[in-house]
């Protein structure tokens, strides 16, 4: 038995946007012949390690190997030169032209503009022209959609889109494919073929690396996984070993919060009392993708819920759609009695449902109270408006103390509670909330959740969303888990918090 | 006449003429940061108010109007102008590419310049100044008080603008949706009160532009073309989408070209704003002010 | 407005095209038409090469005045000054231009966006004008460059409007042919690659800065050939002619035409050239209409006359197959 080649190194790399550490001293060496997956919450930088592996982003400091060569500063077309393929999470087709044309694109990838020859119609240009179709033929029916190869880019459905795409990054004859949320959107069958094609590629001796988020499918693909947090490696080992690794169910699932579960007031809704939000039957599509699949769930008046689920389970466009911001494929909102899955977003305000954005999304050159009173852009009470600026700013004492800031200069927390109590001044009924602990320490997550738990007891109706699951549970009084875009469980918040199931939920088995 | 009093005519001259400049690339700023997209066709709508104005002024239109009022009569018609030229055509075209918007705007540029011709013919005509166009004297110095007068109501006019935009309740929502327009939507900000604002504004400003300068020059239906390109150089040095800096992009402009005129030759002028923007995009393509990376839309 | 028969599409409509450029003279004989045409032949020249930085590469481009420009003054300097002959000029004139196209495309890599794209390619294009005004030295100034002499071929005068329809649309045919040849070759996709998503093409192996230059050199080449063509013809050239609206003109045609179309590129430029004069009779709305024509074709023609045609065929294609599946079912 051949000891295993090592076909990529990259040691100690480091990319710093600014003051943040997207990638902090990260080693990470592939053996040929691998698959090799890449997982890590939200933000743990690896599309970024992606993108310096693949020379589109420059690492501040640190190195890549590829075969031994240095490879450390090359750009993007160098290296799909030298054998490096990749796919990306937004699939990028040439959309006015055919899949074989798109392939046709990749299967010349070394050759040589050769402006004269072709003029000249040379014989040598002219059957370099028909190689490449060729290579682009085989490529097709090797990935299985030759039957699509006069088709326009545009027409196909996404799942063929996606196939066309590893097609394309196959004709530049790669040693290794980097493939980013190639299962994103697919229905079941989607995935499995694309499995079986990700085990066809290995077979024919390219190295694949796999970021996604769907557990399931990179513990049955994987020779071994690496897991990045923070821009760190927090392990690299066998998929049934990640799965039962203590750091990354913390990183996946939140640790570390010193909070005590609040006793529930609630066990659903009470017989003859109306929910005063429920979702019935809802499929979701952002952009191409079929996000969303038959979401049904409701919230009583007054309960505190919770969201949670893994990167990519459809957590954000649930709340879009909830809030106006995009449009159900299919299936019904009621909010107070009303079908609202069609309303925007302002005349939703105005009923009292309001959302705080994935993100924060906070205005950053306007100033904190010039934020802050954007939230009460659709009220005409001015001393209603006096009064809940007051009560605003008392529970965030930190934005009286920068008041005349710009928004963009707070930080992470700050920022936070800016959006928190911008909301809170469109006097909601019903508050979304989008991944709050998103980037914040763990102290900075117990401070506002705290806050939200405040808001809560004020007499509201909260639905948090949230990734980080032992946090969100600490709070609420029931929840739903979702993953890849369907609900799998629920429960009281007390019963989630010690239910082993959750972890699957984020970490596949 | 001393050398220093001669620069001094100059500057101020360079400044009059720099603040006009400064608000028509203010309205190409304000338009850009807040509904992202180019009106090309911007200079034109400058040259119709000054024509509608004029003819108000003049009396051909039957009733002769004093100033103000055929000032106000010119910015309606070019706050609606303006609001016409993104309905109509910039709405449709920025799908589908900035090619289109540019072919959309040249038409529009073609078709509003050949109706000026059409109704007021194509020799320049007079515009009755305000204020006195010849020097007088003070303090030693040699000033104009049309230019002084032009420049003081530019300035005017863009603090007025900065006052709604930082005070009002509007003018913060029509900043935030400009930030982060989905968000905006989130607290109720419609984009159709906000986007039909800022250009129905923005165009009444570059309107107002050509009212102010229409005395120093004639009123021809080609000074819209000259003043397109000296604003998007005057946008562009002070970073487009930045509304302060392209008053201030103007301003400098307006001086640079007006030093190079009398100090090297009056051909150089044009010339001028062509090299200042190779420079600016060869160096600083952000501006002079530049801050970062523009918030995509 | 890639299809199956692309080619056998292109090649119809440029034997059309040339069918009724040529053939004209016959039918026509009117010394106006003939100018109009022969106009819209070097248009044509024009069109192609804005086709293939800006329909094919995707780069705006605002500055063909600046390489038209280039071309016709190298062209009448050479042959007036210096006693080149046509042929020698011609070429030298392309070459010229290509060259400064090249320059320029190292520039506008640096810029993101097409606003952007568009300050430097017109602010170049207005340093060229400008230094033709006051290089009086090199250029006569103001007053333009006068009896710039006729081509020969092969002992042959051109001299009449006839010799210079055929002169012009010959090649003209030839220009196209190496556009589409170039359009269907490795060089064609890469640059539509480029057009369609830099990311994507990067990563499968495209140089865009490359790529980039080559685009901006290739238009700059039949800029440069339509310049030179220009000045014989006319005899008299002047700093004027080269003007952003002349840039603009351009960009009509193509829009007008067809982005991205190579027989589009010379039924814009032949449209851009008769239009106005079709529309002489209406005086002084002449202009009005022709501007409000352009304003409603970018708007509703989007895809321009060829691609109203490819859908025209397309529309009859579907329901003649409907009516014949129709007929066999019964």
């Amino acid at each position: 038995m051949n000891r295993p080649v090592d076909i990529l190194r990259a040691q100690n790399v480091t990319k710093r946007f600014g003051g943040v550490h997207a990638l902090d001293g990260v080693d990470f060496t592939v053996a040929k012949g691998e698959i090799r997956g890449l997982i890590g919450p939200n933000g743990s930088g690896k599309t970024t390690l992606f993108n310096v592996l693949t020379g589109y982003v420059a690492p501040t400091s640190g190195s890549i190997e590829l075969l031994g060569r240095s490879v450390t500063s090359k750009k993007p077309h160098e290296l799909s030169r030298s054998g490096i393929a990749r796919t990306f999470q937004h699939i990028e087709l040439f959309k006015g032209m055919t899949v074989l044309e798109n392939i046709t694109v990749a299967a010349q990838c070394r050759s040589r503009a050769r402006l004269f020859g072709v003029l000249a119609r040379l014989p040598a240009v002219n059957a370099e022209e028909k190689a490449f179709k060729d290579r682009a033929e085989k490529e097709l029916i090797f990935v299985g959609i030759d039957t699509l190869k006069d088709s326009i880019a545009q027409d196909l459905a996404y799942g063929q889109q996606r196939l066309v795409e590893i097609a394309r990054a196959l004709a530049t004859d790669p040693e290794i494919l980097l493939l980013d949320e190639p299962a994103a959107g697919m229905n079941p069958t989607e995935k499995q073929t694309l499995a079986a094609l990700i085990r066809k590629i290995r077979d024919r001796g390219i190295t694949v690396i796999l970021i996604e988020h769907d557990m399931k499918m990179v513990v049955n693909l994987a020779d071994r996984i690496t897991v990045l947090d923070c821009g760190k490696k927090l392990a690299e080992d066998g998929p049934r070993e990640i799965q039962e690794n203590k750091a990354v169910i913390e990183a996946y699932l939140g640790g570390n919060i010193k909070m005590q579960a609040a006793e529930s007031k609630y066990a659903g809704v009470s017989a003859g009392e109306k929910p005063v939000l429920s979702l019935n039957n809802i499929d979701g599509c952002y952009g191409a993708v079929h996000v969303l699949k038959n979401i049904t769930f409701s919230v009583a008046r007054g309960e505190f819920v919770a969201l949670i689920g893994a990167n990519g389970a459809g957590k954000t466009t649930l709340l879009k759609t909830i809030s106006g911001m995009l449009p159900p494929r299919s299936g019904s909102i009621e909010y107070e009695g009303q079908r609202i899955e069609h309303m925007s977003s302002d005349r939703l305000v105005r009923r009292g449902l309001v959302h705080v954005p994935e993100g924060r999304g906070i205005f950053p050159a306007l100033t904190v109270r010039e934020n802050i009173m954007m939230g009460a852009f659709l009220r005409k009470d001015k001393a209603g408006i006096a009064a809940d600026y007051e009560h605003v700013l008392d529970l965030f004492p930190r934005l009286r103390e920068r008041i005349g800031q710009q928004g963009g200069s707070l930080s992470g927390g700050e920022q936070q509670m800016l959006a928190i109590a911008r909301a809170l001044m469109s006097k909601p009924k019903l508050l979304l909330l989008d991944e709050p602990s998103m980037g914040l320490s763990p102290k900075l997550v117990e401070e506002v959740l705290e806050v939200v738990r405040k808001i809560h007891e004020e007499g509201r109706t909260v639905l948090l969303v949230e990734q980080n699951a032992k946090a969100a549970l600490n709070v609420a009084d029931r929840a739903f888990v979702i993953e890849t875009g369907e609900l799998v469980l629920e429960g009281s918040a007390s019963d989630l918090l010690h239910n082993p199931k959750v972890k699957n939920a984020y970490l596949g088995g | 006449m001393g050398f220093l009093s001669v620069l001094f005519q100059l500057i101020i001259g360079g400044l009059a003429i720099g603040s006009v400049y400064g608000l028509v690339a203010l309205a190409h700023s304000m338009i850009w940061s807040g509904v992202r997209v180019v009106n090309f066709a911007q200079g034109e709508i400058f040259m119709i108010a000054a024509s509608v104005a004029l003819m108000f002024v003049t009396g051909e239109w039957g009733q002769t109007l004093p100033f103000i009022p055929s000032a106000i009569i010119g910015t309606i018609v070019s706050a609606i102008t303006g609001l016409l030229i993104y309905l109509l055509v910039m709405r449709p075209t920025t799908k589908w590419g900035f090619l289109y918007v540019i072919a959309g705007c040249v038409g529009v540029q073609m078709l509003l310049q050949n109706t000026a011709i059409l109704i007021w013919g194509s020799t320049g005509r007079p515009f009755p100044a305000v204020l006195p166009m010849t020097p007088i004297s003070v303090a030693g110095l040699l000033i104009v008080p049309q230019d002084v007068f032009i420049l003081i109501i530019s300035l005017a006019v863009a603090g007025a603008l900065w006052l709604f935009l930082s005070k009002t309740k509007l003018g913060t929502a029509m900043r935030a949706a400009a930030q982060n327009r989905p968000v905006a939507g989130l607290m109720g900000i419609s984009h159709v009160l906000t986007d039909g604002l800022t250009i129905a504004i923005a165009s009444a400003v570059a309107g107002f532009a050509g009212i102010l300068l229409a005395p120093k020059f004639f009123v021809t239906p080609q000074m819209g073309s000259l003043i397109n390109s000296k604003a998007f150089t005057a946008a562009v040095l002070g970073g487009f989408g930045n509304i302060p800096g392209a008053i201030i992009g103007g301003l400098l402009l307006g001086v640079l070209e007006n030093l190079a005129a009398g100090f090297i030759s009056s051909q150089f002028k044009d010339a001028i704003s062509f090299i200042v923007l190779i420079l600016i995009m060869m160096f600083k393509p952000g501006g002079l002010f530049d801050a970062g990376p523009g918030r995509k839309a | 407005m890639r299809t199956l028969s692309a080619k056998t599409r292109n090649l119809t409509t440029l034997a059309v095209i040339l069918l009724f450029g040529v053939g004209s003279q016959f039918l026509i004989g009117d010394p106006y038409v003939s100018h109009v045409l022969i106009l819209g032949g070097i248009y044509g020249l024009l069109a192609i090469g804005l086709n293939i930085v800006t329909g094919f590469c995707g780069q705006i481009n605002l500055g063909m005045a600046g390489f038209y420009a280039i071309g016709s003054y190298t062209s009448a300097i050479l042959s007036v000054r210096y006693g080149f002959g046509f042929w020698p000029a011609f070429l030298i004139s392309i070459l010229s231009s290509t060259l400064v196209g090249v320059v320029i495309g190292f520039p506008a890599l640096k810029v993101r966006g097409g606003v952007y794209l568009v300050l430097i390619t017109t602010s170049f294009a207005g340093i060229i004008q400008t230094v033709l005004n006051q290089w009086v030295g090199l250029t006569n100034g103001p007053m333009g460059i006068v009896g710039i002499p006729a081509p020969s071929i092969f002992k042959h005068q051109i001299s009449t409007l006839q010799d210079w329809l055929v002169l012009v649309y010959a090649l003209v045919l030839i220009a196209a042919l190496a556009a589409i040849r170039i359009e269907r070759s490795r060089i064609g996709r890469s640059l539509i690659a480029v057009r369609e998503s830099e990311t994507s093409a990067q990563s499968l192996g495209i140089n865009l800065a490359f790529y980039k230059v080559l685009a901006f050199a290739l238009s700059a080449a039949f800029a440069g050939a339509a310049g030179s063509l220009y000045a014989h013809y006319m005899t008299t050239i002047s700093p004027d002619i080269y003007s952003f609206s002349t840039s603009v003109l351009v960009l009509m045609m193509i829009v007008v035409g067809g982005v991205g179309s190579i027989p589009g590129s010379i039924i814009g430029g032949i449209i851009v050239s008769v239009l106005p004069e079709l529309l002489r009779p209406l005086n002084e709305l002449q202009m009005i209409v022709y501007s409000l024509l352009i304003v409603l074709s970018t708007i509703y023609l989007r895809k321009g006359i060829m691609g109203l045609g490819i859908d025209t065929a397309r529309f009859f294609r579907r329901t003649l197959s409907v009516r014949r599946n129709d007929e066999q079912a019964r």
